[in-house]
Parts: structure tokens; sequence; C-alpha cells
């Protein structure tokens, strides 16, 4: 090792030290390059979560304002799209189809379907390679001719990287509660739609329950972060009709 | 003969193994510190937005005004561009009644939600997308609700982060008691009284329609997944 790599080394060491706390001993090249591979490993992390968190909100802008071909192409070839109690639509096209329920391409004069993408709590699994999230969904609906919509429900995604590129693998909307905008919460509670006879679903619903007033829990994707608990399994309220 | 080998020697040194992989750890550090202060980037630029609608919320129009560069623009519905930080901060004072914070009785609630930042690769510049869920109105006289997309510009000087524009496009401002769905076309969006007393520097950037049209704020980034611009044919 010539003087001048020493002298390298050593900056380089110190460079490393000052970003770092470690223990103060001389650190060879291995350790410098392990502790990096660390480093870059946690920076990915943190990258990926913010580009699922572009995408979802991304999602959501293209969803409010009908851009069903935009929203299609955010999911992976065997995505899956699930709303409420619509059932289960797989594929780019598929799905884009089944988007036109929600309103015309683009929308249209008296259309209002605003998507809100909130409170996230993203979860990148170890190799980077899948993700899953949740969030919270408010919703503001109008049509021509009928009276305004609120509506509450949660997201419970999944995320896939292909080819350096975060896309949708599986986005399920659990539509918790809908009501007339006049009404209010207090006074007004729709059931929500089932599967489509126009256009039905690839699958039935993968998950059966009542929206509000009923008090549905939709299973967490993310562990408790404090007691590490899963809260996936969950008791539910009792429903004669569904057998709970 | 010394004084040439030693350059010699030199330059082999850069060739052989162990110079390079010293040479590379220090081109891995400089990769990862600017992957850190893009991330860094985005969170500082998130922190900025939201200060922006926790100053406006309660009134503070001087510190709200001081979150811009010194050339920076504000544009609000159809009440066209006002530049730079004194200007901002008038603009919003008179917005608001024209007094420091709120009055009696005033709600102003800003809520700024969904971002989509982007850093620029030089990572000194960035834009963001927002959505604006606003709770606005005058106790026992008037109460909104307002709808509406940021689309911004930031810009790092000195090491800090500063907005470069704020742009509101106002989808609806609509009357809490008959909603949004009861709005006709014209309805949802005006000029505020304020812009037409206090003209703005510039007129209004873009042509705006307003809900119950469909407005399309356009969008800064392209579809993250195909890459393509999103320009969609509009009905």
């Amino acid at each position: 090792m010539s003087a001048r790599h020493k002298i390298t080394g050593a900056l380089l060491g110190a460079f490393i030290l000052s970003l770092v706390p470690m223990p103060a001993q001389a650190q060879g090249d291995a350790a410098v390059r392990s502790k990096l591979a660390d480093y870059r490993q946690r920076v990915q992390l943190l990258e990926d979560q913010d580009a699922i968190e572009n995408l979802q909100a991304s999602y959501g802008y293209y969803f409010d304002k009908g851009l069903w071909g935009q929203v299609a192409d955010l999911f992976s070839a065997k995505g899956t799209f699930e709303y409420g109690q619509r059932g289960v639509y797989v594929g780019n096209e598929r799905i884009r189809r089944a988007l036109l329920l929600f309103g015309p391409q683009g929308l249209a004069n008296g259309y209002l379907n605003n998507h809100m993408q909130l409170q996230a709590v993203i979860i990148v699994a170890p190799d980077g390679r899948t993700a899953t999230a949740r969030w919270q969904g408010m919703v503001q609906l109008a049509q021509p001719g009928a009276n305004g919509i609120w509506g509450v429900g949660l997201y419970e995604n999944a995320y896939v990287k292909e080819g350096g590129v975060w896309k949708i693998s599986k986005l399920h909307f659990y539509m918790t509660g809908t009501t007339d905008y006049d009404g209010g919460w207090m006074k007004s509670a729709y059931p929500m739609e089932g599967p489509s006879a126009l256009f039905p679903p690839d699958r039935p619903p993968s998950e059966v329950y009542r929206a509000y007033p009923n008090a549905y829990i939709p299973p967490f994707s993310f562990k408790h972060p404090v007691t590490g608990k899963s809260l996936k399994d969950i008791p539910q309220p009792s429903d004669n009709v569904v057998g709970r | 003969m010394r004084a040439v080998v030693l350059p010699l020697a030199a330059g082999l040194s850069l060739l052989a193994a162990a110079p390079v992989s010293a040479q590379s750890i220090d081109q891995e550090i400089a990769t990862l510190t600017t992957r850190v202060e893009k991330l860094e980037g985005a969170r500082a630029v998130k922190k900025l937005q939201r200060a922006f609608g926790y100053y406006v919320d309660r009134g503070l129009w001087q510190d709200a005004a001081d979150l811009f560069a010194d050339n920076g623009t504000i544009e609000i519905g159809l009440d066209g561009v006002y530049v730079g930080k004194a200007r901002i901060r008038d603009y919003l004072m008179k917005l608001h009644g024209g007094q420091e914070g709120l009055i009696y009785g005033q709600l102003n609630e800003w809520v700024t939600l969904q971002p989509v930042v982007n850093i620029a690769a030089n990572g000194v510049s960035a834009q963001a997308r927002w959505r604006d869920n606003g709770m606005l109105g005058q106790y026992k006289k008037h109460a909104e609700w307002r709808d509406g997309i940021y689309e911004n510009d930031y810009v790092k000087e000195g090491g800090v982060w500063k907005i470069k524009s704020v742009h509101l496009f106002i989808n609806f401002v609509a009357p809490y008691e008959k909603g949004w769905a009861r709005l006709k076309t014209g309805e949802g969006l005006v000029r505020s009284e304020a812009s037409k007393a206090f003209p703005p520097d510039r007129p209004s950037s873009v042509q705006y329609k307003s809900f119950p049209d469909t407005q399309l704020p356009p969008f800064h980034y392209a579809n993250p997944v195909t890459g393509k611009t999103v320009s969609e044919k509009r009905p």
C-alpha cells in the first residue's frame, strides 16, 4: 500500500466516521464497504416508500378525474382492482373497462369523483421487491341530477417492483360508509353496490362485509408497530347472514 | 529518473486494484449523499407546504410570505399572479379581510394533503402536486367547502428549500348548506374582491373551468409507471 493510498484511506475513514457514529478504530475497506452496503439498502427502502407514496397519490389524482387509462396503467400485468363489494377485476384492460362504472372517461359535467389518498402506512418488504400500504380514503361524489355523497373507506394495497418501477399489484378499497350530503351520517347510510351486471368482475368479492352503520374492521397489512402483533385475523362484528 | 518514476508510480497505482477500490468507495459515498439529499429534499418540501397551510390557517401572513423565494409567486383560482414576498403577504391579508390574524368567527382551514413530490435531478429544484380540502367560513354568516389542486414549485437556495410558486387550481367553493352537487356553472369559482381591489402583477396563467364543469389541472410529472406524459383526451 502506497503512502498516498494510506492517506486517502485515512481521509475516507475519517469522513465515514464523521457521518456515522462508530467505535473510533481503524476501518478497513471491507468494513467500510459493508457499512456502505447497509446504508445503500436503507436509502433504497426510503426511496421505495417515497415512490409508493407518489404512486398511490397519483392513483387518486387520476381516479378523481376519470383518467381511466392512466389509472389502469399503474397496475402490474396481473394486478387486481377491488372496490367495496363490486368484486375483483384482474389485469390492466379489465380494470380500465371496470373503471367506466365510476363515470365516463374524463368524467363529464356534474360528475365529482374525489377519492382522497391519506394517512399512509407503507411497509416495504426486506427484499425491496414488494410492499403493502394502508390508506385512509375519504370520498366526495356527485352525479348529474343527484344529491352529493360523502364517503369513507380504507385502502389495503399491495405493490410490486418490476424493472425498477413500483406498480400496484392489488388495490382493495374497503368502502366503509357512504352517506347523503344533506342527511349526513347521523341520518343516512347507503348500502354498497354489488357486482356489476353490465361488466361482471373476474372474481366475487374477496371479503364480504357490510358498510356503516356496521363496524367491519378491514384487516391490517402491517403488524402492530410496538407489540409486533398481527392484526390480519381479527374478530369481526357478528353477522347472521354472513355466518360469523 | 526519479522525477519520472514517481508520477508513473502514481499513475500505475490508480490502475491497480486497491486504489480503484478506494476511488469507488469515494464514488459510492458521493452517490449515496446525493440520494440522501433528495430524500431530505422531499421531506423539506412537504414541511414547507404544510407550514404554508398552517400559517395561512391562522392568519400569519408574513410568516406564510417568508416561505417564498424573493421572486416567488402565488396564484389562487381566478385571482391572477402576485410576485414577491411583500405582494404575497399583502394579497393574503386582503384576501382574508385585511387584518393580521383571523377575526372572531373566521374559519380558515387550508387542509393540504396527498403530496406527489418530485425532486429534480440537480437536487436544487422540485415540484409537487397537492390536494386542497378547504373549510372556510364566518360564524353565523357563511360556510364553505373548497376543493382544489396545487401544482407548486420549490427551489433550494443557500442550502434552504423555499417556495418558488404556489398555484392553487380551485375546482369549487361550495356553500356548506347546499353542497357541491347543487352548484351551477360559474358558481363554484369567482374572482375574489381582494383581487379586484388589489390587482395582481400578472393575469391568470391558465383558463379555468370549475365544477360542475370538469377541471383537470395539468400534471408536472409523467405517469410514474409508463413514464408518459399525462395527456388523455377529454370528452
